[in-house]
């Protein structure tokens, strides 16, 4: 929009800046080695957990799934404050990477539990020995999965925000922020903010390309059995140790540090009424942007579950541009459209709500569909067959049936907008803190002791629902009730 | 009167034609069985008279009404059907209360119905438990009662049994007969297993080509099947060469008396069902009497063993081998019998004489 209205030259040189070019290589770096050792640690945890004679097995999957619950900024925050030489590249790769990796473990081991036993049997029995089982069988089974996760990393570190910037690495989002926040002139912001949309144009793109033909299936009917686990005999100590390592760094040591700092930071360096205020702020911005966003998913997931066209099918993708478009990005084209045309609702609670429902659409809309299309058509067949309309079936069976994904689905988003940094920071209205921007500033101004009760309430308040997406919960026969939840992680 | 009138139905699907001026009539209080091969179209069929496809052109007609025409669509839900799908389909978050009640709206009658039609399943012990804490064979009937529970004109069953286990199936399906009679319910069930259809059917409605070529009781469809084809359908069947006259097939496993009616006078081929070979070890005996011709020498070649039976290959002295059904296996390896056929046989005729 406003590039339209600046002159073509200006922009190409903008584009063609040496700083341009090397924020366009810093990010992508970024994102590249971030994803690999997401896809490693991911895929190497699912297995391990999954696949071998693990003790403990529910209790490390939880663990793998709640680095979830602790936003990037809030990792950061504490890697920084514990080893501040590790500003910049290392420190992103580090809090980006164990922050994300779960975003390929929780897909990956949904698709090993469901993958059949008798198709590594065929294999074996076709001559073909463990290891190349796993990597002409197994691993092929679980690229779609895999892929689907990868992305998710990818997206997710080319649009974060809070970690790069308290870890002080440029990218995109960073220089971006700084130069809308620094000068009148927004051309830089925009521009970059294009380049930033056509990268992750291009990302999303090339995995919907890698997805090919190819059925992951299982054909026929029946139950799948259960995998048989691998004993593990002298790899164990590499194997608990590298769960352990893993989950000390993820998890223990925000945690560690948030103790740390609030032990030292009792003299009254806590502000509780402000941080009361924060709490409100977040629960009325995360609870709105929840309750607006399933109701604006609602008709599209059912849609999409039922009726397979055109057009149910470009609704759909549309609403996944929220999940492309990097939050600071969306954030700055709600503050242009409403400076020019709706300036009532600059900077009001409603912009902000919306800016959350444009961002966290896709959970909401892959939870609704995933669920719908649990009760299967049939059901509702039958349902008509007994005698009730239409209308009347959604509400007896469609909707109860999809409820738990439509919970599930609700406490995504509203873990999401909680957690939710950026768009919040730009979109706020004056005057009104949330957690999120609380830990933001105070960790601007490294008064880490100050922020800690913040980083601590956010990692407490995340950690609930996320413990309930990890759980593994197959022992009560409902494993349908999972797949909304992995399908909208992944 | 006829409960379910389906006329000149058709159907097609892009360029795939599946039904093409399909007829069939059911009468009230009858089981009708459609007998068809895989991807025939039956399943098609049985949605649209339920209400969930529409035809192309044809009428259906469910009671005096008029549920499916070129200007008519009566959605499922007016139909007064019930719908049984092949894998049960029990609404996974209702009881077994809450499924079989389902139809019934919160008249006061629904419990006493609900316990009624659960009885004539013989579930009504496990009205609370849910779907997924019963069996297949469990599951399935209450299929079947939440069905028949708002008293529906007709009662449609997709290949109901297909998912079941062998000795679960027989037991399931005699329990969904008693069910439907007890209740005088009309039902239509379409099946690619034509000891279903036989077993438990009043009608069996063979499908081929996208219409109903025969429709009779089971045992005119199976002892004097139309033409060759549903015979097959049917059963095993031996075909052999024939010159028919006067009521007789000369053939080379003798000469044998013809079902009335009689084809006419001509060549074609004699249908003969396993079951009807009697036969007799050789050991140099004399042949013995059979009720229609006599009885000719030929060679047991091959046996295999099925329990309550056998199947014998017999080699004929034209060097021609045919299946025969017999009780005792007698042993394994080859040795000359006596071949003989008890009991009329089908004559189909390729070239009348003129």
């Amino acid at each position: 929009m406003v590039a339209a209205r600046a002159d073509p030259t200006v922009l190409l040189a903008q584009v063609v800046r040496p700083r341009s070019l090397m924020l366009l290589g810093s990010s992508l770096g970024l994102a590249a080695t971030v994803t690999a050792i997401s896809v490693v640690l991911g895929v190497g945890a699912a297995w391990v957990i999954e696949r071998t004679a693990l003790r403990g097995r529910r209790a490390w999957g939880v663990l793998a799934a709640l680095p979830l619950a602790v936003p990037s900024y809030v990792a950061a925050f504490s890697w920084i404050s514990v080893l501040p030489d590790i500003a910049g590249f290392p420190g992103a790769v580090v809090v980006l990477s164990l922050c994300c990796f779960p975003y390929v473990y929780l897909p990956a081991a949904a698709a090993l539990r469901r993958l059949d036993p008798a198709m590594e049997e065929a294999s074996r029995s076709l001559g073909v020995g463990a290891l190349t089982t796993f990597w002409r069988v197994t691993l092929p089974q679980l690229r779609p999965a895999v892929v689907a996760g990868a992305l998710l990393v990818a997206l997710y570190t080319l649009s974060d925000f809070g970690a790069v910037s308290i870890l002080r690495y440029d990218t995109f989002t960073r220089v971006i922020f700084t130069s809308f926040n620094a000068s009148f002139d927004r051309t830089p912001a925009v521009v970059l903010s294009g380049m930033l949309v056509l990268v992750t144009a291009v990302i999303v793109i090339a995995e919907a390309r890698t997805r090919g033909r190819a059925r992951y299936s299982r054909v026929g009917s029946g139950a799948a059995r259960l995998m048989p686990r691998i004993p593990l005999q002298r790899t164990r100590i590499l194997v608990y140790g590298g769960l352990a390592l893993l989950a000390g760094a993820a998890l223990g040591l925000p945690i560690a540090t948030m103790g740390y700092w609030l032990s030292v930071g009792r003299s009254g360096e806590i502000d509780i009424p402000r941080i009361i205020e924060a709490v409100g702020g977040s629960l009325v911005l995360a609870g709105g942007g929840a309750v607006v966003t399933m109701l604006l998913a609602l008709p599209v997931g059912l849609l999409a579950a039922r009726y397979t066209g055109r057009l149910t099918g470009v609704l759909e993708r549309a609403t996944y541009l929220g999940h492309a478009v990097p939050a600071i990005v969306i954030a700055l084209s709600l503050v242009f459209f409403t400076v020019r045309y709706a300036i009532d609702f600059y900077l009001s609670i409603p912009l902000v709500l919306f800016a959350y429902a444009v961002l966290f659409l896709p959970l909401a809309v892959g939870a609704v569909r995933a669920s719908a299309a649990q009760s299967a058509p049939v059901l509702e067949e039958v349902a008509r067959s007994l005698g009730r309309a239409p209308r009347q079936v959604l509400r007896t069976i469609t909707l109860p049936l999809a409820a738990p994904g439509i919970a599930a689905g609700t406490a995504l988003v509203f873990l999401a907008a909680m957690k939710e940094l950026t768009a919040t920071l730009v979109l706020h209205p004056t005057g009104m803190d949330t957690l999120a921007i609380r830990l933001w500033s105070e960790t601007f101004t490294r008064s880490y002791a100050a922020a800690a009760p913040y980083a601590a309430l956010l990692m407490l308040v995340s950690a609930i629902p996320t413990y309930l997406l990890g759980r593994d919960r197959r022992r009560t026969g409902v494993e349908a009730s999972r797949a909304p939840v992995s399908e909208a992680l992944g | 009167m006829s409960e379910l009138k389906v006329s000149g139905v058709e159907k097609s699907f892009g360029a795939a034609s599946v039904l093409c001026g399909l007829s069939l009539d059911v009468e009230q209080g009858t089981i009708a069985a459609v007998l068809g091969p895989s991807g025939c179209g039956k399943t098609t069929l049985l949605r649209i008279i339920a209400g969930f496809e529409t035809p192309d052109a044809g009428e259906i007609r469910i009671g005096r009404r008029v549920v499916a025409s070129p200007s008519v669509h009566v959605p499922p839900e007016r139909r007064t059907i019930g719908f049984v799908p092949q894998e049960g389909a029990l609404f996974p978050h209702l009881s077994v209360r809450g499924n079989v009640g389902y139809g019934l709206g919160r008249s006061k009658e629904r419990a006493p119905r609900v316990l009624e039609v659960l009885d004539l399943v013989g579930l009504a012990h496990l009205i609370d438990r849910m779907p997924h804490e019963l069996s297949g064979g469990q599951q399935q009937r209450v299929a079947v009662a939440r069905a028949l529970a708002p008293r529906p004109a007709l009662v449609l069953l997709d290949e109901p049994f297909s998912a079941l286990d062998a000795g679960l199936r027989t037991e399931v399906r005699e329990v969904f007969r008693a069910a439907l009679r007890a209740d005088g319910a009309t039902a239509v069930l379409v099946t690619h297993d034509q000891e279903e259809a036989l077993s438990c059917a009043d009608l069996v409605a063979v499908m081929q080509h996208g219409r109903i070529v025969q429709a009779a009781d089971p045992v005119t469809v199976y002892r004097a099947p139309r033409d060759l084809e549903v015979a097959a359908f049917l059963g095993d069947a031996v075909r052999v060469s024939a010159t028919f006259a006067a009521g007789f097939a000369d053939t080379e496993v003798g000469r044998l008396r013809l079902r009335e009616p009689a084809p006419p006078d001509g060549v074609g081929v004699a249908l003969i069902r396993p079951e009807q070979f009697v036969v007799i070890d050789r050991n140099g005996g004399p042949a013995p009497l059979a009720d229609s011709g006599s009885a000719v020498a030929a060679t047991a070649v091959q046996r295999s063993f099925l329990g309550h039976d056998a199947l014998l290959a017999v080699s004929l002295s034209s060097g021609a081998v045919v299946i025969a059904r017999a009780l005792d296996p007698g042993p394994a390896e080859e040795r000359p019998v006596w071949l003989s056929v008890r009991g009329p046989v089908n004559g189909y005729v390729t070239e009348p004489s003129s």
